[in-house]
Formats: C-alpha cells, sequence, structure tokens
C-alpha cells in the first residue's frame, strides 16, 4: 500500500544468555509474535511496564537488535537481515530519543558538533548549508538564542535542554520514522509537558511517523493515534487512542488504566483491586497467554496462545475473553 | 488521635560545596500527627530528601550548619548524644525507606537474616527469636515462607521493595519516612506496594512521611501536602484543599503542569529551572519563575500566611486569596 | 538529579588545560611536580643549547679529552662534608718564549695533598731534543732538583706519580730529614707538599717551579703545563675515566626522559587502540586479543632483555623499540578493555549507531576521547618507571656504553665499586635525578587522578 511506512510481521527477539562455557543456551524471550502497521505520519504509543518488551520492539524496528525470526519492512524494503553495510540509509531515514538525556549526549563533544555529526556522517549538504541546518534545528526545539548554545557543552545544560538537543539531533537528517523511548520519564515533572508538546508540534510539522514508548498512560493523550499495550513481550491490545482509554478490552490494559493514580484525595481510603504478582520471568515465560497467571478473568483455555482479533473496528485484543 | 507526634521548628541545613555554602533546607516548619500521612512533594533539587534524612540526623560528610529543633514527643532529638539517639530514636520511634534501596540490599544474605540483623545486633536478641519476628514481619508485607530464604537477586523488584518496608517495620517504630519508595517500580507493583502501605498504616497505626514528586501518587495515602521548592516549604495543607484550593503559585503551576488520564486540561510547564541553592534569589526563592511576581518578591522574604488553622502558604498573593 | 549536575561540571574542568593546570596548581603535590618538571626542563633546554650531542658523545667516548682532569674527583661542593678544604685543580702554564729559565708561582693552601701531579709537555725541534730541568721550591725555601729530562717526542708527558726514582729520591731524602720513624708512605704528591715532621701534614704556601731548558737549535721552542690534580672538579666530579661525569647527567637527562615518555606514550596509545577494538567488537577479536594479553603477561620480561642483550648490544633507541614491542599487550590493557566495556553501554553509544556511524568511528570519535581522562594520570605515572628500566638494565650491562645515560654513570660507579671506595657522590647524584624523576611524575599522576576521578575528590 502506498501510505503504509512500516510494517512488522510476526517479529520474534529472542537474547541468548549463556549460562557456562558448555551448557545449552538459555534464551530471554523480550518479544514474541508482534506484528503492527505503521502508515506515513501516522503515531502508535506503545505502553507496557518495564519488561514488557516496548524498547527492545522499538529498537529493533530501528534495527539496532538484530529480529530472531519474522520480518521488518520500510516503505517496501525487507530491512530484516540486512547489515551494517547496507543499513546506513535506514539509519538517515530514522531516529531515536532515548530515555537519559545526561548519557544521551557525547560529554565531549559541543552542541554544534553534536548535531552536525549525523550530518557529516550522512555527508549532507555543504559546510554552510549544514551550519544552516543546525541553526533553524536549534530554533525549532526553542533553544534561543541559539548562538548562545551551539558553543556550549552537554554538562551546561539542565535535563530539559539536553533533552531538546537529543530530539533536534533525532529529527536533523529529516527522517520518516522517530522512535522515542520514554522521552520525558527522567525529566522533572514541570519540564515534561514542553517537550511532549515540542515532540507533538515537531512530528506534526516535519511530517515523520512516530513510535512513542512510554509506561506512563496519562501521556499518551498528548499526541498519539494509536495505542498498543504490550505485556511481557507481546502486544495484548492495539485500538485507536480514545477508544482504548474509553473502552479497554484486555485484562492487563484495564488493570493498567485503573491502576494509575488520579488526583483524588477519596482515594486514600479505597484499597484498589490490583491483579497480584509480578510480569512473568520472560526466559521461561508461561506457555499460553502470558497474562493468565495474574489475571482474575483466568478461564481454562488460557493455556493456549490467544490470536490476536479484530473485536470491533480499529480495535484488537488477544485474548480468549473475546471472539469475533 | 489528635496527638502531635513530630514538630519541626525552623529547621535549616547547610552543606559545604566548592562553590559555597549550599543552603539546601531552609526554614522548615511542620508538624505531624498520629496516624497522618504527610507528603512532602518536590521536583529534584529541592531539597526534599535532605529534608528525610535529615529528619534522622542522616547528614552528608559535608555538612555545614545544622538548626533548629526535631521535637520528637517533646524531645529535641537534635541534641541527644549520638549513642542515645541510635540507641533510643533511630529505627526505635522513626525508621526510613531510602530511594533506591531495593538496589542496595546485601547480594550476599537471605532475606530472612538482613531482614533480622538489626534485631540481633541492636537488641542481642538470639537467633531463633530474631528469625521468628523477622518472618512475621515479611509475612506482614507480604513476602512468603517460601521467598524468606531466598537471596536479594532472586526476588523482583517488588518483593524487594517490601523487604525494605518490612526492614523498616520491624523495629515497631511509629513514624517511618518514605522517600520515593515507588519510583523504580511499574505501575501495577506501585499500586501494589501502596495497598500495603495503606494497609500497613491502618493495622500498625503509623504515621507517614511521604517524600515523592509524583504528585498525583500522593493522593493515594496523603493527608496533608507540603510543597517544598528551592529548600523551602512554600505550602502546607489538607489534602482537599491542596487540589481544590491551591494558594501558592508554584503549587498552582505544579498542579497544572502534570498531565493526568482522566481529566482534560490544559496543561502549561513552569519555564525556567530551579535556582542553585548556593545562591539563592533574593526574596522569594521562586520569583525568577513566577508569572505574578511583584516588586516586593524580589526584595522581601514573603512571611508564611496563615490562611487557616491548617492551611499554610509564603506568598504575598496568599494575603489576597485569602481562604475562600 | 542535581547530583548529575554536579557530576555534569566536575567532567567540565576536565576539557579545559588552563582549567586543568589550575587544578594542579591548587594541590600542594601538584606545584611540587611542577616545580621539579619545570627544573628538568630547564636542564633538558640548558643542556641542548650548550651542549650539542656529538659533542657530548665524542667527550663521553674519548680518552684523550680528558687527561687534565683528576680521576675520581668529588664535586666541587662536596668538600663541605670532609670539614677539610680539599684540593682543586690547578693548571700552571709555561711557554719557553717567556724566558729561559722561567718560574712559575702558585699558591697551595689546602689541606690536602693533590692526587697526581703531571707535567704536559709540547716541543718544537729540529734534530736534537731539548733537555729541561726542573726545580721545585717550597714556602719554606727549600729547593730541590726535581727531574732532569730528555724530551721525548714533540707530545711529551711526564707522570710523576709513576717516576720511582723520584719517588725513592724524595723518600730518602725526607725520611733523613724528619730523623724520627714515620708511619705513612711518601708518594711524589705528598713528598712535594709536606712538612717534614712525622705528622703527615701539608705545608702550606707559595710553591715554585722553574724549568731550565737546553735548545739544541734556536729555533727549538717548549711548552709546558703543570697540572697539580686536585680532589674536587666540576658540578658533579669525576668518574674512572677522569670524565666529568655533568656531562652524562645533562644529557642524560634529556635522553632518559624522552625514552620515559617515549615508552609511556607509545604504550600507551597502541594499548588504548588494542583494548578498544578488543572490547567494542568483542568476539573473536576480543578473544584473540585478551588471549594475547594474557600471554604477554605471563613472559618474563627482564630475562628476555637480557637474552637479547647477548646478541645485541641496544643503545636507546632500539631498546626503546624492544621494550615498546613487549609490553604493549601488557595488562593495561584488560583496564582499559573494562572501562570500554563500560562506555559502551552509555546511551550516547548507541544513539550514535542509530544515526548511522560506523564502528571505526564510534571508536576514535565516541569511545577513546571518554576514556582518555582516566589514563592519563596513569601515563604520566609510569614514564618513571621506564627511566628506572633504562637504569636497570644499564646495570645488567645490556645498555650500549657509548651513550651516556644516568644508568651508564650507575653502571660505571657500580663496576668501579664506587661504594665501597668512598665516591659516593658517583650514586648518589644520579640517583637523585632518578628519585626527582619518580617524585615528579608520580606526584603529577596522583594529582590529575584526584582531579580526574571524581570519587577520589571526595577523599
Amino acid at each position: 500500500m502506498n501510505n503504509e511506512l512500516l510494517k512488522v510481521e510476526n517479529l520474534k527477539v529472542w537474547f541468548e544468555i549463556r549460562k557456562g562455557f558448555l551448557s545449552h543456551p538459555l534464551y530471554v524471550r523480550a518479544v514474541e509474535d508482534v506484528n503492527l502497521v505503521l502508515n506515513k505520519r501516522e503515531s502508535i504509543s506503545l505502553v507496557g511496564e518495564s519488561g514488557s518488551g516496548k524498547t527492545t520492539l522499538g529498537k529493533t524496528i530501528l534495527r539496532l537488535y538484530k529480529p530472531t525470526e519474522g520480518k521488518i519492512f520500510f516503505e517496501n524494503k525487507d530491512i530484516t537481515e540486512s547489515d551494517s553495510n547496507n543499513i546506513k540509509w535506514y539509519r538517515r531515514e530514522t531516529g531515536l530519543i532515548q530515555q537519559d538525556p545526561f548519557g544521551a549526549l557525547p560529554p565531549h563533544f559541543n552542541i554544534y558538533r553534536i548535531l552536525e555529526e549525523p550530518l557529516n556522517i550522512h555527508n549532507i549538504g555543504s559546510k554552510s548549508e549544514r551550519r544552516e541546518l543546525i541553526f533553524k534545528m536549534l530554533d525549532e526545539v526553542r533553544l534561543t538564542p541559539v548562538e548562545d548554545f551551539i558553543y556550549k557543552y552537554p554538562h551546561m545544560l539542565s535535563g530539559g535542554q539536553m533533552q531538546r538537543v537529543v530530539i533536534a539531533r533525532a529529527l536533523i537528517t529529516g527522517p520518516k520514522l522517530v522512535v522515542a523511548d520514554e522521552p520525558v520519564s527522567m525529566l522533572d515533572v514541570s519540564v515534561r509537558v514542553e517537550i511532549l508538546e515540542l515532540l507533538r508540534s515537531l512530528q506534526e510539522k516535519l511530517n515523520t511517523s512516530l513510535i512513542y514508548i512510554t509506561h506512563d498512560l496519562a501521556t499518551v493523550r498528548m499526541f498519539t493515534y494509536w495505542i498498543f499495550t504490550m505485556y511481557a513481550g507481546e502486544i495484548v491490545e492495539k485500538a485507536l487512542a480514545k477508544d482504548l482509554l474509553a473502552n479497554p478490552l484486555h485484562p492487563y490494559t484495564k488493570a493498567l488504566l485503573s491502576a494509575i493514580p488520579e488526583p483524588d484525595p477519596k482515594n486514600r481510603e479505597v484499597i484498589k483491586e490490583v491483579p497480584p504478582g509480578e510480569p512473568p520471568d520472560l526466559i521461561n515465560p508461561p506457555s499460553g497467554c502470558r497474562f493468565a497467571p495474574r489475571c482474575s478473568s483466568r478461564m481454562s483455555i488460557c493455556n493456549e496462545v490467544p490470536q490476536e482479533l479484530e473485536v470491533e473496528t480499529n480495535h484488537r485484543v488477544r485474548c480468549w475473553l473475546y471472539k469475533k | 488521635m489528635d496527638e502531635i507526634l513530630l514538630r519541626v521548628k525552623d529547621f535549616n541545613l547547610s552543606y559545604r560545596t566548592k562553590k559555597g555554602e549550599l543552603k539546601a533546607v531552609n526554614n522548615v516548619n511542620f508538624e505531624l500527627k498520629k496516624g497522618e500521612t504527610l507528603a512532602i512533594v518536590g521536583e529534584s533539587g529541592c531539597g526534599k530528601s535532605s529534608l528525610g534524612r535529615g529528619l534522622i540526623r542522616l547528614f552528608p560528610r559535608n555538612i555545614n550548619t545544622v538548626k533548629g529543633e526535631i521535637l520528637l514527643n517533646g524531645t529535641n532529638i537534635l541534641l541527644l548524644n549520638e549513642e542515645s539517639f541510635r540507641k533510643e530514636i533511630l529505627w526505635q520511634e522513626i525508621s526510613m525507606v531510602f530511594q533506591g534501596a531495593m538496589n542496595s540490599l546485601n547480594p550476599v544474605l537471605k532475606v530472612l537474616y538482613q531482614v533480622a540483623e538489626p534485631l540481633m545486633v541492636h537488641y542481642s536478641m538470639d537467633k531463633k527469636s530474631a528469625f521468628k519476628r523477622a518472618k512475621e514481619i515479611l509475612g506482614l508485607v507480604g513476602i512468603s515462607e517460601a521467598f524468606v530464604e531466598r537471596y536479594s537477586f532472586e526476588l523482583s523488584g517488588g518483593m524487594k521493595q517490601r523487604v525494605i518496608i518490612a526492614m523498616a517495620l520491624i523495629t515497631n517504630p511509629k513514624i517511618i519516612i518514605l522517600d520515593e519508595p515507588t519510583s523504580a517500580l511499574d505501575i501495577i507493583t506501585q499500586e501494589n506496594i501502596i495497598n500495603l502501605l495503606k494497609v500497613l498504616k491502618k493495622e500498625l497505626e503509623l504515621s507517614y512521611i511521604f517524600i515523592t514528586h509524583d504528585i498525583a501518587l500522593t493522593s493515594e495515602l496523603a493527608d496533608t501536602m507540603a510543597v517544598m521548592y528551592a529548600g523551602e516549604i512554600v505550602e502546607i495543607s489538607p489534602v482537599e484543599e491542596f487540589y481544590n484550593n491551591p494558594s501558592h503559585i508554584y503549587t498552582k503551576l505544579l498542579l497544572e503542569s502534570v498531565p493526568t488520564l482522566r481529566q482534560d486540561k490544559k496543561l502549561k510547564s513552569i519555564p525556567g529551572s530551579p535556582p542553585s541553592l548556593v545562591n539563592p534569589p533574593q526574596g522569594c526563592r521562586f520569583h525568577p519563575r513566577c508569572p505574578f511576581v511583584m516588586d516586593i518578591c524580589k526584595t522581601k522574604e514573603p512571611p508564611g500566611v496563615k490562611i487557616s488553622e491548617v492551611h499554610f502558604s509564603k506568598c504575598y498573593l496568599a494575603r489576597r486569596n485569602g481562604c475562600e | 538529579m542535581e547530583k548529575e549536575n554536579d557530576k555534569n561540571e566536575e567532567i567540565a574542568s576536565e576539557y579545559s588545560l588552563k582549567g586543568i593546570l589550575k587544578e594542579v596548581l591548587s594541590y600542594k603535590a601538584g606545584v611540587a611536580s611542577l616545580v621539579i618538571l619545570c627544573f628538568f626542563l630547564g636542564l633538558i633546554v640548558y643542556t641542548v643549547t650548550t651542549f650539542p650531542y656529538k659533542e657530548a658523545i665524542y667527550q663521553w667516548n674519548s680518552s684523550n679529552a680528558h687527561l687534565k682532569r683528576p680521576r675520581n674527583a668529588a664535586p666541587l661542593w662536596w668538600g663541605i662534608f670532609s670539614g677539610k678544604n680539599l684540593p682543586k685543580n690547578i693548571n700552571i702554564t709555561f711557554n719557553s718564549t717567556e724566558g729561559n729559565p722561567v718560574t712559575k708561582e702558585f699558591p697551595f693552601n689546602y689541606d690536602d695533598f693533590p692526587t697526581e701531579i703531571n707535567i704536559f709537555f709540547k716541543a718544537k725541534y729540529s734534530g736534537s731534543p731539548p733537555i729541561v730541568k726542573i726545580y721545585w721550591e717550597r714556602p719554606d725555601g727549600e729547593k730541590i732538583i726535581l727531574k732532569e729530562h730528555t724530551i721525548r717526542s714533540e707530545d711529551d708527558t711526564l707522570y710523576l706519580n709513576n717516576d720511582f726514582s723520584l719517588e725513592n729520591k724524595l723518600n730518602s731524602e725526607i725520611t733523613s730529614k724528619i730523623g724520627s720513624p714515620i708511619d705513612f708512605s711518601i708518594t711524589v704528591p705528598r713528598g712535594l707538599f709536606m712538612k717534614y715532621s712525622d705528622k703527615l701534614d701539608v705545608l702550606k704556601g707559595n710553591y715554585k717551579i722553574t724549568l731550565e731548558t737546553e735548545f739544541a737549535n734556536k729555533s727549538d721552542s717548549l711548552e709546558g703545563e703543570l697540572v697539580v690534580y686536585g680532589k674536587l672538579y666540576g658540578i658533579a666530579g669525576t668518574d674512572h675515566l677522569r670524565r666529568p661525569i655533568h656531562i652524562a647527567l645533562l644529557w642524560g637527562t634529556p635522553l632518559d626522559l624522552s625514552f620515559g615518555l617515549g615508552a609511556s606514550l607509545s604504550i600507551t596509545v597502541i594499548e588504548l587502540i588494542a583494548a578498544s577494538i578488543s572490547g567494542w567488537f568483542g568476539g573473536a577479536v576480543d578473544s584473540l586479543i585478551q588471549r594475547l594479553t594474557e600471554i604477554y603477561m605471563v613472559l618474563p620480561f627482564l630475562p628476555i632483555m637480557i637474552m637479547i642483550s647477548l646478541f645485541y648490544k641496544l643503545n636507546m633507541w632500539s631498546l626503546l623499540f624492544v621494550v615498546i614491542l613487549l609490553s604493549i599487550f601488557g595488562s593495561g590493557i584488560k583496564t582499559t578493555r573494562a572501562m570500554v566495556l563500560q562506555v559502551k553501554t552509555l546511551p550516547y553509544i548507541e544513539a550514535a549507531q542509530a544515526y548511522g556511524a560506523s564502528n571505526w568511528r564510534i571508536i576514535f570519535l565516541y569511545i577513546i576521547p571518554k576514556i582518555l581522562p582516566p589514563i592519563i594520570p596513569n601515563l604520566v605515572a609510569s614514564v618513571p618507571v621506564y627511566v628506572f628500566l633504562e637504569a636497570i638494565l644499564a646495570l645488567f650491562g645490556v645498555l650500549d656504553p657509548t651513550q651516556p645515560t644516568w644508568g651508564r654513570i650507575l653502571e660505571d660507579a657500580f663496576q668501579n665499586g664506587a661504594l665501597y671506595k668512598g665516591y659516593t657522590y658517583w650514586v648518589l647524584i644520579p640517583s637523585a635525578l632518578l628519585i626527582l624523576t619518580a617524585i615528579s611524575f608520580s606526584l603529577l599522576g596522583f594529582v590529575l587522578d584526584r582531579i580526574v576521578n571524581p570519587k577520589l575528590k571526595e577523599l
């Protein structure tokens, strides 16, 4: 299809861990059987807790990890098997925004140099064109006056400012796809809104597709179109943002939504119903539905892996509670 | 009961740093009643952790001045000598759950031993009774017998935090200071821990001082809210008033910057960043970022305004707001 | 996060040279080390500008350049330690054109006797050589005829110490003059300068030496130089070959220090690159380099060096090459690799991969600059290790003896029993320089380590 930017089919990402020199290798099954389609200029929020595989999925899509099984197509090109030699073009078309602003910028480069690196690597523009591009980008992320910032080093900036540089760096090559992995979770509360706002407006302005990875559902309302919830390496529910928030179907999504604290003083007197236990060990995950051990609606059929079903238009779930 | 357990009067802490004297805690006053939860909220660098640790006399190496009074049941614990403080107050009356403590569990000791150790060392309890008591407390926080003999690295994040809470409870303190007890945990696990804290508070008649940056979370536990900014408590109010009738401008802006799932509100972040505590701004420490700054704010430190018996705000505009 | 900002500001001082200099000076150890290093720098500048290398090599290896210098003399300032006023070299020149006979007078007010007395003649004659009579007049007026000598060649030297007939003559004459038995032997220098008493003592005063020459032809001429060899000479004394020790001290400074610096720098750089490759690429490359390192660590360095020296006499520069070759896969690689492995996990490395940086770009532009600061203190502190290595290898006889280095001095001193014979300065002065080197670089290394390693700062 013309509008399709990214297609992921039956993606599995397993990490090998060796316990000893001669023993059998064990695998951490970080991402299991993921299918997704992202169209141009769309954005998806990948929501899940730690260990859900959302970060692994996001980075595998960027080919920072190699898929164990399955396929990834970008603009109809198969990038599953590409190795470092023929993947360089893809790096130009994608961008990564990481969680930790303090670690994401090389401490020994100044801001100008940091932003120049991607342009250098991909030979974009002449020296003066690059300068223009860098200035423009810094202006876009509202680090003004630009002249004040270009010769500063990362440690001279605040967390919010650093993250703006990270965003600028991710967008400077004009990528079609950006993966933002918990971009604000390490920032001060009062700064988060600004950064998310910036991300949203830039995404619209530059026509980039965005995969927004977070554990904080409350921030998702700001800008995404689709919300996918992930649990223990699988995508358990896919829906348009308003539908998911209004009518969550998967028990895990429901639990997630109800667990989010809302500022209501009456909460003190209420003991919330929360699924007991913890996410499963990904070396030996439960067979069948991975959420079943904690699910209050558990049935015997949950020992088999549920398939993804479209329960309503644009609302898909992986749960035996629903039939077509 | 309305019995006042802890009274903090004009508490001041300053540290020696390369750049000069860092005034981390400035003229803090508050009270804690029996069975009450006081939440201290603020962003990073506001001094809330310093305050929390200072309450149990845990000062860093570069401590410069300690002023004021901390009255526990009438006795100023700052004046007690080291030994009586350690024997009678520390962990006996007040204990603490430190930020990130779950990562500091001793990896070579079994959980049961770690929890029982203080009893054997400080109370000279024999091994059998100490282990028995430790098992009791661990059961209370939800660690089953099976896990009691495990090592800390075999436990999940949520379980480790339960162990930390058990260690804080083992000596039957009346007050527990919790410094970001759930910040490293997933949302669902977080809810589990909060539920546990609620139950314990009721069953053991505890009082909490709950330090966090997560404003939405505080509503789950807090009876009273104290907002900290740049080393000072700028507002204290009952939790209902905090959400419905905030007085200090910083409090108002903070509430407006926090994204919530269900409320549809226009979010705004606070421009600028927290000030240096070595050279804090003159007058009101928030004035450089305050949209309603007046001339007097720049020169004279605002006195505390008693909006009601239980609502206190350090803002010149509070006089104007009064109590509505 | 407040702590993060402080940490970041600490990293700030690393990246400006001025900042580092200021920080180093804020420590007393830093000031001390910089002072000593400036001293060495001054020595090097002085040596290189006033004493060309070729000249130094020539002087160090020539047997003729030092004839007029005393053997095994102590430094001029060493005299303080003995309490006595030790004699310095006295050189008196004559020329037959000044007259015949020609008399020269010189004072001798020292408390101790000269070690040698030689007269160097330069004669111009055709046919029969000149015959010269030498008279010696003491301050007490006594005049003796030292010798009647026929010049043997154009360059002729009278080694009076070895002149047995003179020695016997003095012996018998003086013993009879003293009368009572004496318990010391009379050598030529003693005989010429002593008081006629049964206690060995110097006769202080003005001495005169007269040369009366009989020339065969009118056109003949004779030039002479009387050298009364003292016990003190120069700023660092002389060695067994009469060479002023300061030649090797002065030139040893740039040679030894550049050896140390060169070795330290090369080894560190090569190890850095190898460790980065090993740590970054992992897998087979990593295993290979690690096994290579382990083999290296097991090899005994010194015995191999000595073995090599049995086949080749190494000059300093080939020694440098061999030392580097034998050290590059040393244990430094393991620690550096550990740092690389840590840096590898930092987010900005992943970000660089995400925007398409190649492996080599990441290694050289992202990883190495980050791990360089903690390595520098090590680099600095290991310079004295290699300087000492040179000295030790010299003691093992591994080194080329034609190069004037500190190690060379120590080897000569050791071979000639310096400490046994009481020539302590011969060992002390080069050792002091070695120790100063060690102190200054180690102190600088400690100070830099403190600056660069934020955790140590809190101590």
